[in-house]
């Protein structure tokens, strides 16, 4: 009983290796063989030079954003000079 | 062509070197692809990954292994991915904890392989549905030494490993699937 259980899970065991090779599927051939001419069409719908543009616009738009920015409290300051002169004057007066 | 000159070919784009390496591989990448994933519409769309990934990447294979190797790693890796994913998905559909996602497995590999001949059929259906349940280490290794027939060394440098490590992986891998197939022939073949 224990050989018979060995030589089945032997036997099963090695029909591993009889597994054989299956043929490709003619849709998959296809698909394959049209991997190149689809990522090219993609890689040419948008030129490289339209993408840095885009980022460099955008680097531009974010550099002139911060420097307005780090500006806006000079302008206040100096706002802020003029009407303390201002009511220190209407005080003399 | 040698693999200097192919390699050269694709890194430029030519639409026939591609054309030649799929002559050369793309049906040994589907049957690899099938034999791990066991379900032939999972190994149409990772093969067609597979060679995705080569065009794109070609340019960064430096020649360290044979090109064949580079490509298997690619269909493991891809494969192994797919099957990450694909639990992850039946783990949170269904709301089945980890430790029992072995059992999953087992219910879900009902697969017949189409190379199977219709006298073995039976046998190869039982054997790949207990290869389903190793840990994919071990599924790894076991499909690609004893359904691909790949050398030790090479499986090593498909795997990133050593090949004492591998061939640690393959005993433990036969040990662990003559005892579940042990357990199935009490169960079923007495």
């Amino acid at each position: 009983m224990e050989k018979k259980k060995e030589f089945w899970i032997e036997q099963t065991l090695n029909s591993s290796t009889e597994l054989k090779s299956v043929p490709l599927p003619e849709n998959l051939r296809k698909k394959l063989e049209s991997i190149p001419a689809s990522l090219d069409l993609l890689n040419n719908r948008i030129p490289i030079k339209a993408v840095w543009l885009a980022a460099a616009s955008i680097a531009l738009l974010i550099t002139v954003n911060i420097a307005a920015f780090n500006t806006s409290p000079k302008i206040e300051s100096k706002e802020s000079t003029v009407y303390n002169e201002y009511f220190s004057y209407l005080n003399q007066l | 062509m040698d693999d200097f000159h192919h390699i050269e070919a694709l890194k430029k784009g030519s639409q026939s070197a591609f054309n030649s390496l799929l002559s050369l591989f793309s049906q040994k990448v589907y049957n690899l692809c099938l034999r791990i994933l066991q379900n032939e519409q999972d190994a149409e769309d990772v093969t067609q990954e597979v060679f995705t990934t080569v065009y794109l990447s070609i340019h960064q294979f430096k020649g360290d292994s044979k090109l064949s190797t580079w490509i298997y790693r690619i269909s493991v890796n891809k494969s192994q991915e797919f099957i990450r994913k694909k639990n992850r998905k039946k783990r949170f559909g269904f709301g089945v904890p980890i430790d029992k996602a072995e059992s999953i497995l087992e219910i879900s590999s009902n697969f017949m392989h189409p190379g199977l001949e219709l006298e073995n059929q039976e046998r190869g259906s039982i054997l790949l549905a207990a290869i389903n349940t190793l840990p994919e280490n071990q599924k790894t290794a076991f499909t690609l030494f004893n359904m691909e027939g790949i050398p030790y060394e090479e499986i090593a440098q498909i795997m990133n490993t050593s090949i004492s490590a591998v061939e640690s992986l393959l005993f433990r891998a036969r040990q662990s699937l003559k005892k579940k197939l042990a357990d199935y022939y009490e169960e079923n073949e007495q």
